[in-house]
């Protein structure tokens, strides 16, 4: 009897006509799926990014404009630096100018929200050269960035030893990418 | 409008330049493996063009780009008659047809592409060894003509990313040169095919439910994901290694040189994509080793074998590292210093080894990394052990591949420890995917599962 069971099973599967057999493939395919993305780490990845990147596309695609995808991509770290480098664009020196910049540590100690970019990606978004306190050349520096009021200042170098003081100060703060 | 005409012509020079190379070596695969490795291969082409114009002094204008571009694909397709006949051939014997079980993975799978792509294209390009390298050197050069340009100038002692190989630089130049100012549509062409390659590949191992789940298991990989869509290193290295050994495999079975010397330059991109890369070519050897002692070929033959799966890695090597960043680039770059200088305490890698399974692999962030992939493959594993205790003879290939990352990630971090284990390494974990979904694809298992879906769903009812 025991065996009777299985093999009468088999037979009513066998007996199921080509489309029948088609479609409980289907359903055997989406139930799949279904206990797939029933595990809590697919679920996730599903809901949260799937999903959310969906509902993103959605509102991403009414807003086309390069310079607000940079913006809400880098957010401040982009803002900022950009902040910084129309000042010497206002200047007619963006290409020859050469900036300290103190880290984002110092930043946050006065208050301010802004991960500095290392030199390498400063360029990428601005087209500003600049250097940090840490850098074997940041004497080299004509100008340097500086924290006031809860504003970002930019200022340049009046004697080599007020900018070795300015670097000296920056040092004290945390440097890190 | 214009950008997706810009698009679709790449695709068709891609698809051209990749034709090209396939009828070269004789390459016979199914439509679905030729197109797609046709699209990846053209890729492969396009990001060594400017490399190619750069190491000429050969200013990188769009004018001069495009046009080498359309000469490498003629060149390239010097046998196009035999390439044209075969492609005749393999589309007349093949029916292309989609089964109607097929429709929902095919609808979720092109959902989670689409979304991809919508990233790649909307997105500015966002790693931090992107934008402090490749990308950067790659809007300069834009405006330069030059690979060697203003980047240079700018202090690089926070980042060493200037001095990767110049893969993506390249592509990041010809897309750019297109009209598309953040680049990075390339990846979603490698993404796209490489899952039309995986899907054809999957399938003709075992049922395409199973495929379909299996596909969607490993795209379903997060961290795998999110890097489809921001630009880096490691995707496209995972891929093309992976066609390397797919190709390797194939030669083992039918002794074609051909194939050997397209894995070998397979490998050779993997190389130009990432250059250590190197070192787990050569941990490759072992395999051909023990192929070459189980086809009692001969010493000669192995080191023949050896030498043509190796050279082009060698040559993609000694190009993009000791030529490139040595004699070009005006910064000097001392590779030598990364190397760890105490190569005989190996208490280092033992660390790095456990690291890796105790962070990366068994733990929780190992978890919202790779998702389950990994405890998928590990199950598999286990009950071919237990209820087949033997594999299949490619499922072997594979499992020895999965091996070379397992054993040569931890290898790689203790010989170069600027490979960290929270990025480099959790990233070069990428290479191991797609080699456990072959080994599950052809695990014995899985292909008796499908020949008994095959032969009920094929069996005439009474």
């Amino acid at each position: 009897m025991e065996n009777m069971q299985p093999s009468s099973q088999t037979h009513f599967l066998d007996k199921l006509s080509p489309f029948a057999k088609k479609l409980l493939l289907v359903f055997a395919g989406m139930v799949s799926i279904i206990l797939f993305f029933f595990l809590p780490p697919n679920q996730d990845w599903f809901k949260n990014k799937i999903l959310a990147y969906y509902r993103d596309l959605r509102t991403e695609k009414a807003n086309l404009d390069l310079e607000h995808r940079k913006r809400y991509r880098f957010g401040s770290d982009y803002t900022y630096s950009k902040q910084i480098a129309s000042f010497f664009e206002k200047k007619n020196n963006k290409t020859s100018a050469l900036v300290l910049l103190p880290s984002t540590s110092y930043f946050k100690a006065y208050g301010l929200e802004y991960h500095v970019p290392e030199p390498a990606v400063f360029y990428y978004f601005t087209g500003l050269k600049t250097l940090w306190p840490n850098s074997t050349n940041a004497a080299d520096a004509k100008w340097y960035v500086h924290a006031s009021k809860g504003k970002i200042v930019v200022d340049s170098v009046q004697s080599r030893n007020v900018l070795l003081d300015t670097i000296a100060a920056f040092k004290k703060f945390d440097i890190s990418l | 409008m214009i950008s997706v005409l810009t698009i679709l012509l790449f695709t068709l020079l891609q698809l051209i330049a990749g034709f090209g190379i396939l009828t070269l070596f004789n390459i016979q695969l199914k439509p679905g493996l030729f197109l797609s490795l046709s699209m990846l291969l053209g890729v492969a082409v396009f990001s060594l063009v400017p490399f190619i114009l750069q190491l000429f002094y050969i200013p990188l204008t769009s004018l001069n780009i495009f046009l080498s571009l359309v000469i490498a694909c003629i060149t390239l397709n010097i046998k196009f008659r035999n390439g044209l006949h075969h492609l005749k051939i393999i589309f007349q014997n093949t029916h292309f047809k989609i089964r109607l079980y097929e429709i929902p993975f095919l609808t979720l799978i092109t959902i989670i592409v689409l979304i991809s792509v919508w990233r790649c294209f909307y997105m500015p390009p966002t790693p931090r060894d992107l934008n402090s390298g490749a990308e950067v050197i790659a809007e300069y050069a834009v405006h330069e003509g030059t690979m060697i340009n203003s980047v240079f100038a700018v202090n690089l002692e926070t980042t060493n990313n200037v001095f990767k190989p110049p893969f993506i630089i390249c592509l990041q130049i010809i897309y750019k040169l297109a009209g598309f100012p953040f680049g990075q549509l390339w990846l979603s062409t490698v993404f796209i095919s490489f899952v039309i390659f995986l899907y054809h590949a999957v399938s003709a191992t075992v049922h395409r439910l199973v495929t379909g789940l299996l596909i969607i298991c490993f795209l379903a990989i997060p961290e795998m994901y999110a890097y489809t869509f921001m630009v880096l290193f490691d995707y496209s290295n995972a891929v093309f290694f992976f066609l390397s050994l797919y190709f390797l495999f194939i030669f083992f079975a039918n002794k074609q040189t051909g194939y050997l010397t397209f894995a070998g330059l397979l490998m050779g991109i993997a190389t130009y994509i990432r250059s250590e890369t190197l070192v787990l070519a050569c941990l490759v050897i072992p395999a051909i080793t023990w192929n070459n002692l189980k086809s009692s070929d001969g010493f000669k033959k192995w080191v023949i074998i050896c030498l043509i799966f190796l050279a082009p890695t060698l040559i993609c090597y000694f190009i993009c590292v000791p030529v490139y960043v040595n004699h070009y680039l005006p910064i000097k770059y001392n590779i030598q210093n990364q190397v760890n200088p105490h190569l005989l305490n190996l208490k280092p890698l033992l660390t790095r080894f456990i690291d890796v399974n105790r962070e990366l692999i068994f733990s929780k962030d190992g978890i919202t990394y790779y998702g389950y992939f990994i405890f998928i493959f590990v199950f598999a594993l286990a009950l071919e052990i237990i209820f087949s205790r033997r594999f299949t003879r490619a499922g072997k290939n594979w499992l020895y591949a999965v091996l070379v990352i397992y054993i040569g990630l931890p290898i790689l971090g203790y010989l170069l420890p600027l490979l960290d284990l929270d990025n480099s390494t959790k990233r070069g974990l990428f290479k191991v995917f797609p080699l456990m979904l072959l080994y599950m694809a052809n695990n014995g298992l899985l292909i008796k599962l499908s020949e008994r879906i095959t032969k009920w769903e094929m069996a005439n009812s009474n």
